[in-house]
């Protein structure tokens, strides 16, 4: 069994990128993919399209992007962080920058991690697979 | 001492000193010539008292012994015989001529020896024969008694004998004793004598005279025994009863006759002049106290002192005139000053004089006139600098808030640039990797260069945020020890200088300043990364990066120089601006905002950041650090950023 990952990201083209690099690097990680803030939201706590909890397993680490319509990753973060039945999901920012602004607030709102998405799709696919490693086999998560 | 004195003062004793040096010359020259004149003319009145005295003494008795030897050679030769006076009637005529001569010089006191006092002062005439017998006196009572034996004798050898003034041996009164010799007339031998005793009084009268003497004033005569024999006038009944074993009496018997002070018989301080008569050997004394002869002296010296002390007076009231017109002018004219360092130009001063101190005063009115037109332009000025200082405050808030605007614009932007670049870079990527056996060479060449594009834009969009960044984060100045920070970023740099050889010159010891450590650090940073690739990058030398430190005024200068091409001094401004490239990338890798980043954290300090380089030479960066700055500021007082130029 692969990573259980969510991967919120509005722009096509990342999520594009994102999709091949994890396929290239690990291929069976489980991928689930929300356009915006208040889908992951929704995807989360079963809400709205899915409510069928079989159907939508709870992800074991949420990629979030920052800069998002309707909900941007920071309202995300706060809402799942602040809910006791989510705050054990692990999240991590997956930003097109590092300011330092954006990281500081991260962290203080309880995010696990912070990732620059590289430009260069080699570097890229090198993040994406540390990513898999940290999380697939260093980092022990707890049971769904 | 005297710096501590006004200055009306200090001209007061200046002209003071001056007036008293001829005065006391003068007063002290004065007063000795004129005390020896005074001294002279006491001395030669003395003197002349003395001369003529001596000379009538001298003549009395002269005269005197003149008349005994007439008596005796005239009258008594031609009764007396030489065999002895047995003969009664001989000696009653004897007896009888001396009465009638006796007798005629009391009748006639003016007659004959009208040079001798009115009366006649001989008070007795005797006769005695060669054993010194008296057989004829006036003084019937004395006849038959002998004279003393030194009498005879000396009469006998000399043939008059001068016995001075003794007590009459025969009655023990004060006389002047004569002795006469009388010879035979027809044989010419001795057969007796006549003396004369002749009245004390006769000098008495001659010294007693008080004109020329003064108060206390007085001549008196003495023997050879340094007896008194004149009555002095202090002294009753002094005749032979005072000893004058004076200093002056002395000097006089020793022939040492000058005037003299000394203490008299009387213990009396004196001055005195002595007359010798060497035909009586006496000494005639004239004396006045020394408190009387100078007298006049001391009386000269009070009134010089007082007429000095006037002087002086009139002398220091002139110098107080003096320099109350001497320094009024000054007094105002530095009372007008103090008001004017005060700030008051309205005062004016009168100019009552054409002097330097006239000019002075004229030139110090124009003076005061000026400051006040100057001060009135100087506040115009000065207000609208105020306002242009208004309108350069609310410019410089809007640019800041301009710049601010501008910093977060190219955050976004640069932002949002990156998600379409990640996409072109990436899907450029997938295009290689996929279609690789469909796409021919001249197709991969082009994917080749959108990667490369999509790179290059990357790099570009890390520059303008770190630009941005810099803005937007603003460190506290902290005193930072510039040696640490530079050794620091050369052990960040060691792999550069290991790979490229370079020999690291720090030139001097570098100073603690005050700045933002983060960003300087980031300005040594750049500035020593690009010597060290400037300077590898030319062949033939070996690749030299100097580091050093000046104190440049208010500023803390450091500079890196490389050895490296160099650069043309028509780009010397052009390379601090964003994004210039001088250099293909072949030659230079790098970043193109690596000086504009180092000139906006210098400028942002209030320094400034230029290069001194000619093409071919090598290049020297030099940045400037305002020395003043404060530990806990955030931005200097200096800063002032052109938010166009490298945005």
């Amino acid at each position: 069994m692969g990573l259980r990952i969510l991967l919120v990201e509005d722009h096509e083209s990342d999520v594009k990128i994102t999709l091949r690099a994890f396929r290239q690097a690990s291929p069976n990680t489980e991928i689930t993919v929300v356009s915006d803030g208040q889908e992951c939201l929704d995807f989360v706590r079963h809400e709205g399209a899915y409510q069928d909890g079989r159907q939508f397993r709870r992800p074991q680490v949420i990629l979030l992007d920052i800069n998002m319509p309707r909900c941007d990753g920071f309202e995300v973060l706060r809402v799942l962080k602040g809910d006791d039945a989510t705050r054990a999901i692990p999240i991590v920012m997956f930003s097109a920058s590092r300011n330092e602004g954006d990281v500081v607030k991260s962290y203080q709102y309880g995010a696990n991690g912070f990732i620059q998405k590289p430009v260069d799709y080699e570097e890229f696919l090198k993040v994406v697979d540390q990513f898999n490693h940290y999380w697939q086999n260093i980092n022990q998560l707890p049971d769904a | 001492m005297l710096g501590k004195l006004k200055l009306v003062h200090k001209v007061v004793l200046i002209l003071f000193v001056i007036a008293l040096f001829p005065i006391l010359i003068i007063g002290i020259t004065y007063y000795h010539l004129t005390k020896s004149e005074l001294e002279r003319k006491t001395i030669a009145a003395l003197q002349a008292v003395t001369d003529s005295r001596a000379a009538h003494i001298n003549h009395s008795i002269k005269l005197r012994q003149e008349q005994a030897k007439e008596f005796a050679g005239a009258f008594l030769p031609r009764q007396m015989k030489e065999s002895g006076f047995n003969d009664p009637a001989l000696i009653q005529g004897i007896q009888d001529d001396i009465n009638s001569i006796f007798f005629f010089l009391k009748l006639t006191p003016s007659g004959r020896y009208q040079d001798i006092d009115q009366k006649t002062d001989i008070q007795t005439i005797g006769v005695w024969d060669v054993h010194g017998n008296i057989i004829a006196c006036t003084n019937r009572d004395l006849i038959g008694r002998k004279m003393p034996i030194e009498y005879i004798q000396n009469v006998y050898e000399y043939g008059t004998y001068f016995a001075g003034l003794e007590k009459d041996p025969l009655t023990g009164e004060n006389m002047l004793i004569l002795l006469e010799e009388i010879r035979n007339g027809q044989s010419g031998n001795i057969v007796g004598a006549i003396s004369l005793m002749i009245e004390a009084g006769v000098l008495d009268e001659i010294t007693s005279a008080r004109e020329g003497l003064g108060q206390s004033g007085e001549t008196y005569v003495v023997d050879k025994q340094y007896r008194m024999i004149t009555n002095s006038r202090f002294k009753k009944n002094s005749i032979l009863n005072v000893r004058v074993m004076t200093e002056g009496a002395q000097a006089c018997f020793q022939r040492r006759e000058a005037p003299l002070i000394y203490t008299n018989y009387r213990k009396v301080d004196v001055l005195g002049v002595q007359k010798y008569l060497p035909d009586q050997n006496w000494c005639l004394m004239a004396e006045v106290d020394v408190k009387e002869a100078f007298a006049s002296i001391q009386e000269f010296r009070q009134r010089l002192l007082l007429t000095g002390l006037l002087m002086l007076l009139v002398t220091g009231l002139l110098a107080l005139w003096a320099s109350r017109i001497l320094t009024q002018p000054i007094l105002a004219l530095n009372a007008a000053s103090q008001k004017v360092s005060r700030g008051q130009y309205d005062v004016k001063l009168p100019v009552t004089s054409r002097d330097e101190i006239g000019q002075l005063s004229t030139n110090f009115n124009f003076m005061t006139k000026r400051l006040a037109e100057v001060k009135a332009e100087l506040e115009e000025k000065n207000k609208t600098l105020f306002k242009h200082l208004a309108i350069l405050a609310s410019q410089k808030k809007e640019l800041r808030e301009v710049n601010e605007e501008l910093d977060r614009f190219v955050y976004t932007a640069s932002h949002d640039l990156r998600a379409p670049l990640r996409g072109i870079a990436s899907f450029a990527a997938f295009l290689e990797e996929d279609y690789r056996d469909r796409v021919d060479e001249q197709g991969k060449e082009y994917i080749d260069e959108i990667k490369k594009g999509a790179a290059k834009m990357n790099t570009l969009i890390e520059d303008l945020l770190l630009l941005s960044r810099l803005s937007r984060i603003k460190n506290p100045y902290e005193l930072t020890d510039m040696q640490k920070l530079v050794d620091a970023v050369l052990d960040r740099l060691k792999y550069d200088v290991q790979k490229y050889n370079v020999t690291i010159r720090i030139a001097s010891e570098l100073p603690t300043v005050c700045c933002d450590r983060i960003k300087m650090t980031e300005v040594f940073q750049n500035l020593i990364n690009n010597a060290i690739k400037f300077s590898s990058k030319k062949t033939g030398e070996p690749p030299r990066v100097d580091i050093g430190y000046r104190k440049e005024g208010i500023y803390h200068c450091f500079f890196v120089k490389d050895n490296g091409i160099g650069i043309d001094s028509k780009y010397h401004e052009q390379i601090f601006g964003m994004f210039k490239r001088l250099h293909t990338d072949k030659e230079y890798e790098g970043t193109g905002a690596g000086l504009s980043i180092i000139k906006r954290i210098v400028e942002d300090h209030g320094g400034r950041v230029w290069v001194e380089s000619r093409a071919g030479e090598g290049a020297a960066f030099f940045i400037n650090i305002p020395a003043d700055l404060k530990v806990g500021d955030v931005e200097s007082p200096l800063s002032a950023r052109d938010p166009g130029q490298d945005a």
